[in-house]
């Protein structure tokens, strides 16, 4: 089926759709016009709900199954707890400039300096950032950013990052292009007191880098990572932004494939 | 999460996002069960059905981002990933041969009575009513689509029936039962369309 479909004719197809009972060369243009329509995800997620009941439940997994998957989970990284955090440096200077650290700090600090080197047209000073997202969220520039995040969010090859809170129910939503350009797009992060500011990290093996003082609310606002970024994270900090941080974030989220 | 016996499905998939492997274990305790229940009777194989539960659950464990609490149960969404890649394997090649090679040995347990294989697999005997009391050929369509894992074009030769109308009581079937499920206390929270 090479025609795109109408609404109408996809939605009679949506039951075969959740069951996977579509015919191979439908199943592209209905999961081409599912992913983009909201109401027929509902549908379908509906569908999933009761095909869910209809299997039985009480049915133990099979012994030693979980055994083997546990053993191949071992390339985890460690929990982020016990990483270290890494302050963020001004992009101008230089590694031979900075205080010596500890060993165990000085590749992360270099990745982090690399890194943070990459912030460009953001600033990287933690008040700069705050500054720039500030005038770019406040000013005239907000459509064109809006449009920049937009295009990002539309690009096949942006990786989507789904933030999440503990419990579930704070959430937002990130988009990382391929040369580490991301914009931060929506979220029901409560809106802060104006001496607090949300902040947004980038988790780099265990370490975290600061890239962006986003202000008391999380709005669309853009900034730059790294290829070795594979989750972000976000915190509430004291208004300015802080280097390091060690308190748990608001909400975190992996870099999603493309 | 001291107590993940206590936590949600949603709270266990954050802390699984956060490599918590006792999370997952957990998942996999509570769902594990189910989803391997499924593949197996898609695909009639331990082995096979083995296989996509693991690769169902490293999938949550490498994705958990995958899974939106918004969109649906946990269970829902690892059943849907369970019978998406069983489905996936029950229609390519070496499966086709794995499964007509165990054929030949073994006596064939799909099909020689549908119903009493759905009476089978149904949960709770309030989801056995609400199971029976569908149309026959509602309930005919959604079976061999979900448990025999076929399109709904060759569930039309099978039963046949236009195809048109199979695709259709499909849906119909389905939207049946969420309503009577929803009316009989299952999946009551379910939002409305």
């Amino acid at each position: 089926m090479g025609r795109d479909l109408s609404h109408e004719e996809v939605v009679g197809l949506l039951g075969a759709y959740a069951l996977d009972a579509l015919e191979p060369a439908e199943l592209q243009t209905v999961d081409r016009h599912v992913q983009r329509c909201e109401a027929c995800l509902a549908e379908v997620a509906q569908h999933r709900e009761v095909a869910g009941l209809l299997t039985p439940g009480w049915a133990k997994p099979p012994a030693g199954l979980w055994d083997r998957i546990a053993a191949s989970l071992e390339e985890a990284p460690p929990p982020l707890d016990l990483a270290p955090v890494i302050a963020m440096k001004p992009a101008r200077a230089r590694v031979a400039d900075k205080p010596r650290r500890s060993i165990g700090m000085g590749v992360a600090a270099m990745v982090a300096v690399a890194a943070v080197a990459m912030i460009g047209f953001l600033g990287v000073r933690v008040a700069d950032d705050r500054r720039r997202i500030d005038q770019l969220a406040g000013g005239a520039h907000v459509d064109e950013l809006q449009r920049s995040a937009n295009a990002a969010l539309a690009d096949p090859s942006a990786r989507k990052v789904d933030l999440v809170s503990t419990d579930g129910y704070r959430n937002a939503q990130a988009v990382v292009l391929p040369d580490g350009t991301g914009y931060m797009m929506s979220s029901n992060l409560p809106a802060l007191a104006a001496e607090r500011t949300y902040q947004l990290w980038a988790l780099v093996g265990t370490s975290r880098i600061s890239v962006g003082v986003l202000g008391p609310e999380a709005k669309v606002a853009p900034f730059k990572v790294g290829r070795d970024v594979w989750a972000l994270a976000i915190t509430d900090e004291s208004a300015g932004g802080v280097e390091t941080t060690k308190k748990d974030p608001v909400v975190l989220g992996r870099i999603q494939d493309a | 999460m001291d107590d993940l016996r206590d936590a949600s499905d949603a709270a266990l998939v954050v802390a699984i996002g956060r490599w918590r492997e006792d999370a997952l274990a957990e998942v996999y305790r509570r769902h594990g069960g189910a989803a391997f229940a499924l593949a197996r009777r898609l695909l009639n194989d331990r082995e096979m059905a083995e296989e996509i539960l693991q690769e169902v659950f490293l999938r949550l464990w490498n994705t958990p981002e995958r899974f939106d609490s918004e969109r649906g149960s946990l269970r829902a969404y690892l059943l849907a990933q369970t019978h998406g890649r069983s489905v996936d394997l029950l229609r390519s090649e070496t499966s086709r041969r794995r499964r007509e090679e165990r054929e030949a040995r073994e006596s064939p347990s799909f099909g020689d009575d549908i119903e009493r294989e759905v009476i089978d697999l149904t949960v709770s005997e309030k989801v056995k009513e609400v199971v029976a009391a569908l149309p026959t050929d509602e309930r005919q369509a959604i079976e061999l689509a979900y448990f025999g894992g076929h399109t709904y074009r060759q569930v039309a030769v099978m039963l046949e029936a236009p195809e048109g109308t199979v695709k259709s009581r499909i849906r119909s079937g389905l939207r049946r039962l969420r309503k009577d499920l929803a009316e009989a206390g299952l999946g009551a929270t379910w939002a409305e369309t």
